[in-house]
């Protein structure tokens, strides 16, 4: 029973918070956007009187899991970082309608943060969007729409799919013929086999939801042989990484929301191609893509880079890089990302 | 025999048979508890527990006696927590409580139960209206209907005392309902203790059904 007393202690030392650096930024506020409350994470250095908006992947993921990597040390140093969990993900709130769930609203959204950050933070400040994965989408739609683009300094795709039909497409013939390479390398032989012979049966011009879905598992799963025979560089362990059980994201509750909101989107995520779109855009752009990334093939990376009408653009290929090049090169990637900055502040 | 005593007439009514008076100490017991969201963001709990009746049943098993009692009870509380960086919690809650005590006074039970959880934003909440006018409109929330089904098991102790206490660990699975455009799960886990005083408001005497 004497025990029990430590109870009150207990209580006293997990409710403790831990205070940061005051010199550092390291805050959270919430953007309010047609029933949404969605939280941004801000952390680093806003003296750099520079922004860049993380746009996450899935739909499903969150903001903060792109702190989870040695990059965002550096990044942090020299800017302020916004990490910021889209509609129905993370830990956003909110009361709405799934019919709601639209690309356009998410756009909306998106926009209702760089408004946000412009208030809080000054107009005189720089914001740079980020997107990766499906992040790439959500941003590229969000410098094709109206002016949208001009709110920001430049934009950053990372391994972005801003044109989903072609992605299956790509992504299929980049199966066959890097199995067929690392068949004749010797790699993982018996299972490139396999990869071969299930992707020849996928017809490249009617490509089902169901083998959609196939092929995105599969571009993990491929990851691995390729860092295992070297071909890869495997990502180094470190960066802010967010604790599973104290940190702000509850991993139940972004895994179970995130999902949901996956399957509202899905249907149309798939359909969207702005390849048509990317014309519109001339702000600076910097389009970085892994040499192996199976997700988003880096010929989409390519028809990035040419179809936009920027006058400052570059392209980065990271030859030892699947889709997510911040972890595997994370150094190279995050020069590239301030380089960039720099450049079109 | 089944022997009724006190079911469905007057709660000051004494059962006919009651093997043990611990059960009937008159006192309306209270509990707090540790409550910890997804079991680290740190809470706490407070509330009481409203017995309905209590079925005592008691068979003879190699010579020895044996007593068990469920209890379907009512148990209003209220419940907060905070996570860090994220957001605040309060909940108001009423479960249904079904729960079965052995011979050794450990009881393990089973409830359901409805509640009203708000989430509060932390820091500042920032409302971006139609016409692209930003306001920060502080301190913010939203509230979200919360039914609930939870499991716990505990022990009695204080045998001879008429001011018994008990521990209990607790886990309750909140569904948060029209939370973003479907719903959501939230786990918590709940270490407290129940403390049965005479003081305070006083819950009579515990309708007994004996077996």
């Amino acid at each position: 029973m004497r025990y029990l007393r430590l109870l009150p202690i207990l209580f006293i030392v997990l409710s403790c918070e831990v205070y940061e650096d005051a010199e550092r930024l390291d805050h959270t506020f919430y953007v309010r956007n047609k029933g949404a409350d969605m939280p941004v994470y801000m952390r680093g250095n806003i003296s750099s009187k520079v922004v860049i908006l993380i746009v996450h992947g899935g739909p499903g993921g969150n903001g903060l899991e792109y702190r989870d990597g040695l990059w965002s040390i550096d990044l942090e140093k020299k800017y302020a970082v916004a990490y910021w969990d889209q509609r129905g993900q993370g830990m956003s709130q909110g009361k709405y309608d799934a019919s709601s769930v639209t690309v356009d609203t998410m756009v909306s959204d998106m926009d209702a943060v760089v408004k946000v950050l412009k208030a809080k933070y000054g107009d005189d400040g720089d914001i740079f969007a980020l997107g990766h994965s499906w992040g790439g989408t959500l941003t590229a739609k969000y410098v094709t729409t109206a002016n949208l683009q001009y709110n920001l300094k430049g934009w950053i795709e990372s391994n972005g799919a801003h044109d989903n039909p072609k992605n299956d497409k790509e992504a299929t013939k980049m199966f066959k013929s890097v199995a067929q390479e690392q068949i004749s390398l010797g790699n993982n032989t018996n299972n490139w086999e396999n990869i071969l012979d299930w992707v020849s049966e996928i017809d490249i011009n009617n490509i089902s939801d169901s083998q959609s879905l196939e092929l995105n598992q599969k571009a993990f799963e491929v990851e691995d042989w390729l860092i295992e025979d070297g071909i890869m560089q495997k990502g180094e362990e470190g960066g802010n990484v967010s604790s599973f059980f104290f940190g702000p994201i509850n991993p139940l509750t972004s895994y179970l929301i995130g999902n949901a909101t996956n399957s509202l989107l899905s249907k149309e995520v798939e359909a969207t191609a702005l390849t048509d779109q990317l014309y519109k855009v001339k702000i600076p752009v910097l389009v970085l893509a892994g040499k192996y990334d199976f997700v988003v093939p880096p010929s989409l990376a390519y028809d990035a880079f040419y179809s936009v009408s920027s006058t400052s653009k570059k392209i980065v290929l990271f030859e030892k890089s699947g889709h997510s090049p911040m972890n595997n090169e994370w150094r190279k990637y995050t020069d590239e990302v301030i380089r960039f900055v720099e450049a079109n502040r | 025999m089944l022997l009724i005593a006190s079911f469905g007439s007057s709660a000051q009514e004494q059962p006919t048979k009651v093997i043990d008076q611990r059960f009937q100490s008159g006192g309306l017991p209270f509990y707090v508890s540790y409550y910890g969201n997804f079991l680290t963001h740190p809470g706490i709990k407070m509330g009481l527990d409203w017995n309905l009746f209590m079925i005592e049943k008691t068979k003879e098993k190699r010579r020895r006696t044996k007593t068990i009692r469920k209890v379907l009870l009512v148990t209003p509380a209220i419940s907060y927590y905070t996570h860090n960086a994220s957001h605040n919690g309060l909940l108001a809650s009423t479960d249904l409580a079904w729960r079965r005590y052995s011979k050794n006074l450990f009881y393990r039970e089973i409830s359901v139960g409805v509640g009203y959880f708000k989430r509060y934003n932390a820091g500042d909440t920032w409302d971006v209206m139609e016409d692209g006018a930003v306001t920060n409109v502080g301190a913010s929330s939203r509230g979200y209907f919360s039914p609930s089904v939870s499991l716990s098991l505990g022990k009695r102790f204080n045998k001879q005392d008429p001011s018994p206490i008990s521990v209990f660990t607790k886990l309750n699975s909140n569904l948060l309902v029209d939370y973003n455009a479907s719903m959501s799960v939230e786990l918590s886990v709940e270490l407290g203790l129940r403390i049965i005083r005479g003081w305070g408001i006083n819950a009579n005497k515990i309708r007994t059904i004996v077996k």
